[in-house]
Order: C-alpha cells, then structure tokens, then sequence
C-alpha cells in the first residue's frame, strides 16, 4: 500500500485539531514531547482511530501505538510494515 | 446503593443491563424524577433536563461498562475521569417524568484511556435525545 506522508499530516491535523498548516509538519518532528508537536494520550488515541478507520489496519495496543507514533515518518514505516 | 461512584445526589443511572455481542454494550435507565433540584431553575416554568446532565449520564454509563469489562465489583465501581467529549448533538429534550436509555458501546480500549459511542434515548420512543462520544481516563494507580 502507498503511504504517503501528506495523507499522514491531513489526519494529524483534522483528528488532533491542530493550528498548524500541514505541511508545516516534518516528517521526523517528534509527536510528543518538547520540540515537537505537544500532542497528548488523548491525541494519540484519536490518531491510533483516525489511522485504523483510514488504512483498515488496527493499532493493537498502546505500547505498538508509542512506537508507532513518535513521529510522522515512524507511522509511515510502520504502516509500510503492517498494512 | 449507587451503581457509580458518586453519591447518590449525582448519580444519573437507576438501573443496568449488559447486553450480548461483541463490541460489548451496556444499557442505563434513568427516571427524572420531577423532584430533581435542577429542574426548579433550569428552567423556571420551564423545566428541561441540562444537556450537560445528559453528557454527564453518558459518561457515567460509560464508566459503568469499562468497569463491568475491567471486572471491578458493582459494589465498588471505579470512579474514572471524564477526558474528552466528541461530537455530541443534543436534538430532543428531556422533560420531567421521562426516562432516559442510554446506550453505550465500547469503540476502543487504550488502556488509561477509552473511547465509547453512546445513544441516548427516551424509553418506549423512538426519539434521540442525544448522541455522540465519550472519552474516559482510569485513575492513576
């Protein structure tokens, strides 16, 4: 499957209700944390949803969530792996 | 005795049933008793049932399942913390004498938290007095 990165930014920014342009996002900005984005578990969670509903590919349980999340290029190489 | 953690001056649930299937569900039932404080000033002459009150009976009914689910006793429910609430509509009130059903469906377990669509409705109507989703947090440990 084609996982592209501005598909992954669109989510981020519409189930985390951003203020951020999309494109401002790079690709290994850390999602949480200082010097990233300061998403919280509620953001995560919508995330972990947004990804299953888009992709048809279920996050099983918070640890694969954690490393799959940490950044938008770590979601990308995770979805490339399980989708 | 209360079937939440709250006394029972702030409990919006009177009765619960687990229902069969997978995702598990839950039904509550809520009589509003037209003794109920908030009715005399919401709204004088007037009295409607606040939409936060329908919000906090979901959330309540929620909590009621991912307790049953975690397997905490009914004697001693888990007092969880209301974390987020999503795309809620109000479309129906909720008068004195109704008895609210609310219906809760668990959408996904994240461990501290949960996510659970709920639909709540008047008993023995069709109408829905409200629907949308509710986000619950475990207390820390």
């Amino acid at each position: 499957m084609d996982i592209r990165l501005d598909d992954l930014r669109k989510l981020l920014v519409e189930n985390c209700m951003l203020k951020v342009e999309p494109a401002e996002i790079a690709e290994d900005m850390p999602l949480f944390g200082p010097g990233g984005l300061g998403l919280d578990s509620i953001d995560a969670m919508q995330m972990t949803l947004a990804v299953e509903q888009f992709y048809k590919v279920p996050i099983k349980d918070p640890a694969t969530a954690r490393e799959a999340l940490q950044s938008l290029g770590t979601l990308r190489d995770w979805l490339r792996r399980n989708a | 005795m209360s079937l939440t953690p709250h006394g029972p001056g702030f409990s919006f649930i009177d009765a619960i049933d687990l229902l069969a299937g997978d995702p598990p569900r839950l039904r509550a039932t809520k009589w509003l008793d037209p003794a109920m404080g908030f009715f005399a000033d919401h709204f004088p002459h007037r009295p409607v049932m606040p939409g936060v009150l329908i919000i906090e009976m979901a959330a309540q009914a929620s909590g009621a399942l991912w307790g049953r689910l975690s397997g905490s006793e009914s004697s001693n429910p888990i007092a969880f913390s209301l974390a987020q609430v999503l795309d809620f509509r109000l479309r129906h009130p909720a008068l004195p004498g109704d008895t609210l059903v609310c219906e809760v469906e668990m959408e996904h377990d994240f461990g501290a938290l949960a996510q659970f669509v709920v639909v709540v409705t008047l008993a023995g109507r069709d109408d829905v007095v409200a629907r949308g989703k509710i986000t619950l947090a475990r207390p820390a440990p």
